[in-house]
């Protein structure tokens, strides 16, 4: 199904360092906490979720690193340079697809090549068609948005997310509405995408076997404000069958995350100071 | 992937000839609920009850002729009007006047609406004095735009620019600012700039909001011409009114508010054609 990415030139992957990063919001005269002082390092190429309940911030961080929203304080550096606002070669994908209803399909992928001011040429538009054909979506690059269904739009939309060569690609739940087979199949596609052309992949969601399947490294985040509460990592063999969720090692790691969030969840209502482990 | 399915066409006459002789009853049933079909006939009552009625109230003389014209009458005022050329001649006068007056508040509408997007400071001086103009009665103006604007096109043009200006303008403003926040979000991380921001989401998105504004602006850009007309002209299909109106010829009148009436009607049909062509504008 890949076979078609094979020839495209390897992508880089690119390394962020999230340093003392801290967020807050004013609103209608209150102070939002969003995120408490937050220290990470994503390692280049590596697949890494943030999980966590709503308001733990980690749509927030997301933002940050994609320079869509400024830090309070704290400074993200990619690749040795400091993030002062959106950069190239870093790619977003949102909860929504957010496809533009009046272009058709091939023309919402082709809209970051447009943004970019390159010319659309043969070749774009070649790896455009690879890229719908690797999403089954090869027979509706003409459709509108309105024609497809949820799922489909998503895929477009993560197609659009990879058209320009991405070495960073941040996720903001992208598969949040989908049903759960099409989650599965999407995260099957994913992987092997990211397995074609390395990147540095950040990727938010609500989804504990999701994030296991996925991830090299699993960030579990707290609420109120928003924090780092443990990073748990998954030393499951890649490339990964889905057959492999069915298996001891995965319902292991499966509920190692979730007594991690239980875990960042009662040291915030009981004991608010205990450091986590 | 067979999410993309059609839905099936029920009430498809042409089916009826492929389907087995025992489903055709059911068919036909179907066709008989379907809301359109029903719809269709309520109008075809109205409008032969309506026709009924109107022979009736003016052969019996419930009405005074004076005030409604009997529909034959009717009918050969329409002939005569056609046979002179002269329905032509006013209709194509007003079609002008108003079309003109649509293009040039159109045109200033969305001009003054871009302006309104790249200055905000510059849209909260003007806005006020906009709306200021638009809540006073413009019909009470026209002879003060006659007297000012001498008794060319131009007055004509005036009035019915003003009348159309204020719809385009605000769906435009909308349509521009109130923009979806992640697809904007999207463009900002792949670093668009403004002009990009502008011609591919904030133009597209208007778009949406603009098209009924443009059928508003027309039907108002007609009535301004009409009122113009009444005012200061020697041509148009206002002007025709406002003369037989004044000579007494009741079915005159009436069979150039027919005319007036299929005008009215041409502009809704033009503007549900555009709708279609810009369906996929829509968010």
């Amino acid at each position: 199904m890949t076979a078609a990415l094979s020839e495209l030139p390897a992508t880089r992957a690119t390394n962020i360092s999230i340093q003392s990063v801290t967020k807050r919001y004013h609103r209608a005269g209150k102070t939002i906490h969003a995120l408490a002082e937050t220290s990470l390092e994503f390692e280049a190429g590596k697949f890494v979720s943030l999980i966590g309940p709503s308001g733990c911030g980690k749509s927030t961080l997301l933002k940050i690193m994609a320079g869509l929203e400024t830090p309070t304080s704290g400074r993200v550096v990619i690749d040795g340079k400091t993030l002062t606002g959106p950069q190239d070669g870093v790619s977003v994908a949102f909860q929504k697809p957010t496809l533009l209803p009046w272009r058709s399909v091939m023309d919402n992928l082709l809209l970051p090549i447009q943004i970019s001011g390159k010319r659309i040429d043969s070749g774009i538009k070649d790896r455009a068609q690879q890229l719908l054909k690797v999403m089954g979506l090869e027979d509706f690059s003409g459709h509108y948005p309105r024609e497809l269904s949820g799922g489909m739009e998503q895929r477009a939309a993560i197609a659009r997310s990879l058209i320009s060569r991405p070495s960073l690609l941040l996720m903001d739940e992208p598969f949040g509405a989908l049903d759960e087979f099409t989650r599965e199949d999407l995260n099957d596609e994913l992987l092997s995408l990211w397995a074609r052309e390395p990147k540095t992949l950040v990727f938010v969601t609500h989804s504990i076997s999701e994030a296991v399947f996925l991830s090299d490294q699993i960030v579990v985040m707290k609420a109120r404000p928003g924090a780092v509460h443990e990073v748990i990592d998954v030393p499951l063999a890649r490339p990964r069958h889905r057959n492999i969720r069915n298996s001891q090692e995965f319902y292991d790691l499966i509920r190692t995350v979730r007594l991690s969030l239980e875990e960042a969840k009662a040291g915030h209502d009981v004991e608010p100071n205990r450091k986590a482990s | 992937m067979s999410i993309l399915e059609k839905t099936p066409q029920i009430d498809r006459p042409g089916a009826i000839t492929t389907t087995a002789a025992d489903e055709l009853p059911t068919r036909l049933a179907l066709t008989l609920k379907s809301t359109s079909f029903r719809a269709g006939v309520i109008a075809i009552v109205l409008l032969v009850g309506g026709f009924i009625l109107w022979n009736v109230a003016t052969d019996k003389e419930w009405v005074s002729p004076l005030v409604v014209a009997p529909p034959d009458e009717v009918g050969k005022a329409l002939q005569d009007m056609f046979a002179t050329g002269a329905v032509w001649k006013n209709l194509g006068a007003t079609a002008y006047v108003t079309l003109i007056g649509f293009f040039v508040a159109t045109a200033a509408a969305l001009l003054v609406s871009f302006v309104f997007v790249f200055s905000e400071s510059l849209q909260k001086a003007i806005y006020p004095f906009l709306v200021i103009i638009q809540t006073f009665p413009k019909v009470a103006i026209a002879p003060l735009i006659i007297a000012s604007f001498g008794y060319g096109l131009l007055p004509k043009v005036v009035l019915a620019a003003l009348m159309a200006f204020f719809p385009v303008l605000v769906n435009a403003m909308v349509g521009l600012t109130n923009i979806n926040v992640d697809q904007l979000n999207l463009f900002k991380s792949m670093r668009a700039n403004t002009w990009q921001v502008l011609f591919k989401l904030r133009i597209p998105n208007a778009i949406s909001y603009i098209l009924p504004a443009l059928n508003t602006a027309l039907v108002l850009s007609l009535i301004g011409t009409i009122v113009a007309e009444f005012v200061s002209a020697r041509q148009g299909l206002g002007f025709a009114i406002q003369s037989a109106t004044q000579t007494g010829s009741v079915a005159t009148t009436y069979a150039l508010l027919i005319v007036l009436g299929v005008f009215g009607a041409m502009i809704w049909v033009v503007m549900a054609i555009l709708n279609r062509v810009f369906k996929n504008y829509k968010q």
